[in-house]
């Protein structure tokens, strides 16, 4: 089947299998930033905002996705102009091996698009569909509460 | 801004001791950085791999007909095609200490998960649609799945023939014997006879998976002239280097292996497992060759910890002072030898000379082939094992004297200027290595953990924090390594730029570590330059120069002390040059933020100008060095580890409520990203001790081969968790450093079950420390 | 690999690699008088989140029918009664009703993770009914109410619809219906990391009157059978006094509690059975303890 999907602003024509998941989708159209860790729904590697919405792309049928916005973590920041988030995981040490940290950085911003000043609590309840084995997640709340506090004196 | 653990910086220090963000990390929470399976490979050859689905069987014939008809595929590998030569996948220095009991494809099945066949197509669904239609015609074996019932006489054979040993150490395949470690000092009889008080225990630990968020992946293509090049999550690209010219009978020199960007590794990418497949397939097709495992694979396929068996008995006098200590250890190498004579020494070699006053010791340990998923290197590398024995048996030991086990500790640990006969006794297939050590924080570790953690309130006091909740407190120590000596070696060289920068080539294996980092804080450190200017360009085996990889705690301590000789020589040369354009003498001047300055102060010229000067204008020379380091010894990081618990009394559930790590790793080149390090280790064991565990059926196969079923701590279950990073100075390290890698996953386990015993006097002596295994000892208790 | 520039290109690119063409058919219907002619055809089911389709494996579907132009996210509250769209998800269903404490956010918002909770739906989740749902008590201790359409169409009691298999077939569940009582209670799941899935839940809904417990309802989900109203429990305390200290009342009332467990995540039936037991005892105290809101909940 064809259809259209609108991924970080940019919409493209795709063509794909009834049952192929977003995940695979994805990394195959280039948007490697993807990344599949357990193709379980488990570790939030493979995390994209679908609508607005955090969810793991492994677990999504692509075909579901048609017509719909995605954005990946490429979506919120780049390299040359990163999302404040971005720069408070690097500030705060939340990054060993950066596989899980555009996971991690999209389960942040949707948390603090909803919650911009969540307790201890509601940021380990939000990122809690994030695997980490590098950091023990220490640094990582720290870098979530380090971005909430930058976002609020933006703001 | 001073971070938390940043000591305050001696006047002279410009950035060794400095929290600095890695200089990967923005390009890391970006993702402008790949992965190895983020490579873009036009035209690839994408490979699946067929699986044994029996523990234990012989492959009588496969037929490949069908699955050769499928669109797309071009080649199908399997033990009728491709050379049986024999090795080990262990990436170790050469000869490396495992056995070579491995071949690419065999007819011999091992393990539920051994491989049977490979399939290379244009597409993965081609690939993946052929493994579907390939048969293949078992004759099945009796399977072993007992590791204590691997010598006996009536035990099925795993391995025999033309395996062997490539170096003279115990090894025994037809008595399934991987390797068999032991020491004995003094007279053990002697040391139990006057004994006051003897404990003597059995311990078990399960087999684990390192988990690393990114599964194992390999590319191989041949570049324009015609040389293999080889992409792959490896901890150790010059081992992956050499095994695989070994193995698809190429040259070493027409191989390139380059490490890029790594998910995590904690031993389990310490392996040669998929490069030489991509490489043979890209070899054998000049097409580039892809490989990349599944979550499932990695749990089954790839490699394990070492699951265990230890027994323990250890003697004391009235006053406490152990008088024999014994400690027997069964490891399981599953089917294949990998890391079992190393894992195994370091489950003596790394516990024994903690307590280096005890005159009366045994160690015996055995590593045994089972029909079970391979065993090979996993952070902690056997005192992980050994000790979750050791510091429970430590803890009953003080109590038993009435002693409080922080100051039993104390007391009896090793320090600086004393040495232990085990570091001799024990190496790693080779002789061990004396040596004194030359720092040990260790004491101070033990009463600022204590403090951070309330110890004195809460030990022995059963503190009902609910009606039906008790608080119990537990300790563990533990001493690691920096690297292995007289084997590891790592090596660097430098370049000065024009403009007064740096390039410095490391082989060290920067794995989400940060040693590219700090290597090059080490390299500023000398060479009085903004980090921003030193350029660091790592394992590849075309351009660095050669270090063994990301393993035994190395890289600090080893890879550091290249890096820092080689930057001293740079220094000099900077030096040399100025002082022939300032017209002074080298010995009057100095180095200090990009410029090289006399004592007056007077006359100074700039790393810019100096490097113009010496690429274009006279006597013109590349400013360049090189060093290697092998280090000479072994200076163990300490760690004191404390867990705070809750108990529920009815339902055995331990909660992990605070937990405090205070450790020794000599200077912190970089403070964050060493307690990043103490933190990972950490979570990583308090979820071994409460849950993680390999889960087999009766014919071998695992039955958790998922994060569903295998369970690993996410930020909802992490406790409070404090670091604390003594003042320590290593006078063999670089700057002062040790290495701290690996130590703090030992503490987790032993404290939790000291913890338990502490709030309601069970010992839990098998891992995992679940409820259920709880609640029965209680309900055991109750009854007698 | 580099981004298509032309968005043909990814078109013809994918079908020359030999991607065939879908042999699950989908179908997105925009009114529900669609639905009944899709649902007829065999092996087309329902998708909403797809979590359930995705765990239950593909092969044995035909086609997916998606739900998400039906209009099937709502939440209406008239009347003493809750309305759920079959299309919300656990997240969008705990934040409707979280500022009431209903048990039924808290119960959504402990399940699974977060980016799960976000696509896992509520008809979904009724539909497949695994053992380690945290749906399912809250809404059997509700006496919930499912309305279909399809090959049938209409509105029965959850009881009913789990246990008549006809109705299960051909149809899509539209909303759910819980009376939106002024009640007490609290929720028990019996996990080994928070994140995990259930062995157990157990739900315990009550009506108080001063000292007297007017209504009880307790139910169990993840015991032999799946699911169970512990009648035996509820008897004994429907209708009594509670004394000030309730502890021998709730033993007494947990001794009535006979169910079983198959062996499950790394749990024995016997330690399953004996914590049941202990748990229960505690979640019965727990809802007795919860403050009763316009909407009930609060979890043990």
């Amino acid at each position: 089947m064809t259809g259209t999907l609108s991924i970080n602003g940019t919409e493209l024509r795709v063509s794909l299998r009834g049952d192929e998941l977003l995940l695979d989708l994805l990394r195959d159209l280039g948007y490697t930033e993807v990344k599949e860790g357990c193709r379980e729904g488990a570790c939030g590697s493979c995390l994209v905002l679908l609508e607005g919405t955090l969810v793991n792309s492994c677990q999504v049928l692509a075909a579901s996705a048609l017509g719909r916005q995605i954005t990946t973590v490429k979506g919120l920041g780049t390299f040359h102009q990163p999302h404040l988030i971005q720069d408070a995981f690097v500030e705060a040490g939340a990054v060993q091996c950066g596989f899980c940290t555009p996971g991690m950085v999209l389960a942040t911003f949707a948390l603090l698009k909803n919650n911009p000043n969540p307790t201890e609590e509601q940021i380990r309840h939000a990122l809690d569909g994030n695997l980490c084995r590098c950091t023990g997640y220490v640094k990582i709340i720290e870098a979530v509460k380090l971005a909430a506090e930058r976002m609020a004196s933006n703001a | 801004m001073p971070r938390k653990n940043e000591k305050s910086i001696s006047p002279d220090r410009t950035h060794v001791g400095r929290s600095l963000p890695k200089n990967d990390a923005l390009a890391l929470a970006t993702a402008q950085e790949l992965f190895t399976a983020d490579y873009p490979l036009e035209g690839a050859l994408h490979c699946a791999l067929l699986y044994s689905p029996h523990a234990h069987a012989e492959i009588r014939s496969i037929d490949t007909e069908a699955a050769r008809a499928v669109e797309g595929v071009v080649d199908i590998l399997t033990y009728q095609n491709v050379p049986r030569i024999l090795h080990t996948s262990a990436g170790q220095g050469y000869p490396e200490p495992s056995p070579y009991d491995s071949v690419l494809f065999d007819r011999r099945m091992r393990f539920v998960g051994d491989r049977v066949a490979l399939v290379a197509a244009n597409t993965l669904e081609a690939a993946q649609e052929a493994i579907r239609k390939i048969e293949v015609d078992y004759e099945m074996l009796e399977t072993l799945l007992e590791r204590r019932e691997a010598m006996d006489n009536d035990a099925p054979r795993l391995h025999g023939g033309e395996d062997h040993a490539k170096i003279p150490v115990a090894y025994e395949p037809e008595k399934n014997l991987a390797a068999e470690v032991q020491i004995a000092f003094g007279d053990m009889e002697q040391g139990f006879a006057e004994a006051d008080f003897i404990e003597e225990n059995d311990y078990s630990l399960p087999a684990a998976s390192h988990c690393a968020m990114e599964p194992h992946a390999a590319l191989a293509y041949i570049d324009q002239r015609g040389r293999l090049v080889v992409i792959s999550t490896t901890q150790v690209p010059f081992h992956a280097r050499r095994i695989v010219s070994k193995l698809i009978e190429a040259p070493m020199h027409q191989i390139r292996v380059i490490k890029p960007r790594i998910g995590g590794g904690f031993g389990g990418k310490q392996e040669v497992l998929l490069e030489p497949l991509v490489a043979l397939v890209a070899w054998r097709h000049k097409r580039p060759a892809r490989l990349v495992l599944s979550r499932r694979e990695v749990f089954v396929t790839t490699r394990t910890r070492h699951a265990a068996d230890l027994h323990m008995k250890t003697a004391a006098g009235k006053d406490g002072r152990i008088t024999a200590l014994q400690m027997d250890c069964l490891l399981e190498a599953g089917a294949y030898g990998t890391h079992s004579l190393t894992v195994l020494s370091n489950v003596g070699s790394k516990v024994l000379p903690l307590f280096n006053k005890i005159d009366n010791i045994r160690f015996h340990g055995r590593s045994v082939y089972t029909n079970l998923p391979v065993s090979g290197a996993y952070r902690g590398y056997g005192a992980t094992q050994g000790y979750f024995a050791w510091n429970q048996q430590i803890d009953a030991v003080a109590r038993w004297a009435g002693q409080d086990v922080v100051e039993y500790c104390k007391r009896w640990h090793i320090r600086s200027g004393e040495t232990s006969a085990v570091f001799e006794a024990l190496g790693e297939g080779k002789e061990g290595v004396s040596q004194v050590v030359q720092s040990c924080g260790l004491s101070e570790c033990l009463d600022r953990g204590a403090r951070a953690i309330g110890w004195s309130d809460k030990r022995d006091r059963r503190i009902r924090v609910e009606p039906d909740k008790v608080k119990g407190m537990g300790l563990a120590v533990a001493m690691q390594g920096s690297g292995i000596p007289l084997v590891d070696m790592g090596a660097a060289s430098m370049k000065m730029n024009e403009d007064g920068s740096f390039t410095l080539y490391v082989g060290a294996t920067d794995i989400g570590t940060g040693s590219d980092t700090i290597l090059a804080q080490i390299a500023a450190e000398v060479i009085r330059v903004p980090i921003e200017k030193i350029i660091v360009l790592s394992s590849d085996t075309d351009l660095t120069p050669f270090d063994v990889g990301a393993y035994a705690s190395s890289t600090t301590y080893v890879s550091g002390q290249a890096v820092k000789a080689c930057a001293e020589k740079i220094a000099d040369q900077i030096m040399a040059t100025a002082a022939q354009l300032l017209e002074t003498k080298t010995q009057d001047l100095h180095l200090e933020a990009e410029k090289v300055c006399d004592k007056t102060g007077k006359k100074s010229i700039s790393f810019e100008e100096v490097a113009t000067s010496a690429t274009y204008n006279r006597d013109q020379y590349q400013i360049q060095a090189q060093a290697s380091y092998t280090c000479q010894q072994s200076p163990p990081p300490f760690i004191a580890q404390f867990a705070e618990v809750d108990v529920d009394l009815k339902t055995g559930r331990v909660e992990v409520v605070r937990f405090v790590s205070a450790a020794d790793c000599g200077q912190p080149i970089n403070p964050v990203l060493a307690e990043g390090q103490i933190e990972g280790a950490v979570v990583n064991g308090l979820s071994y001790a409460l849950w993680e565990e390999y889960r087999y059926d009766e014919h071998g196969r695992m039955t958790n081969p998922r994060f569903w079923d295998y369970r690993i701590f996410t930020a909802r279950d992490i406790p409070e968790l404090q670091t604390i990073l003594v003042d320590s100075q290593e006078p063999t390290g670089p700057f002062g450093a040790k290495s701290i890698g690996e130590v703090a996953i030992n503490g987790p386990a032993p404290a939790i079950a000291n913890a338990v015993y502490d709030a309601v006097g069970v010992r839990i002596r098998d891992l995992p420390i679940t409820p259920e295994k709880v609640w029965r000892a209680l309900s055991e208790q109750d009854r007698s | 690999m580099r981004k298509p520039k032309n968005h043909t290109k990814s078109v013809e690119a994918r079908k020359q690699r030999g991607d065939e063409v879908a042999e699950i058919q989908w179908y997105f219907p925009n009114e529900l008088d669609e639905v009944s002619e899709i649902l007829r055809q065999e092996g087309i089911i329902p998708h909403s989140g797809g979590t359930g389709i995705l765990w239950g494996g593909m092969t044995r579907i035909r086609g997916l029918m998606d739900v998400s132009h039906l209009g099937l996210k709502f939440f209406r509250t008239r009347d003493g009664t809750i309305e759920l769209g079959a299309a919300l998800s656990y997240a969008e269903t705990a934040t409707a009703l979280a500022e009431s404490g209903h048990l039924l956010s808290r119960s959504l918002r402990a399940a699974a993770t977060e980016p799960l909770r976000n696509r896992i739906s509520l008809g979904g989740s009724i539909s497949m009914f695994p053992y380690w749902s945290d749906l399912m008590g809250p809404l059997l201790a509700h006496k919930a109410e499912v309305s279909l359409v399809g090959a049938n169409s209409g509105t029965w009691t959850l009881d009913e619809y789990l246990k008549n298999r006809d109705l299960r077939q051909n149809t899509l569940i539209t909303s759910i219906r819980l009376p939106d009582l002024p009640w007490q209670g609290a929720y028990y799941r019996h996990t080994r990391t928070p994140t995990d899935r259930p062995a157990f839940s157990i739900t315990v809904l009550l009506r108080r009157k001063a000292k007297r417990i007017e209504e009880i309802r307790s139910v169990v989900v993840g015991c032999s059978g799946r699911y169970r109203r512990l009648a035996g429990v509820d008897q004994i305390l429907q209708g009594s006094e509670l004394p000030p200290d309730p502890s021998q009342l709730l033993e007494e009332s947990v001794q009535k509690l006979n169910i079983d467990f198959p062996a499950r995540m790394g749990f024995s039936t016997e330690y399953l059975k004996a914590c049941a037991a202990i748990e229960l005892e505690r979640t019965l105290a727990s809802a007795l303890e919860s403050s009763p809101k316009s909407t009930t909940g609060s979890v043990s």
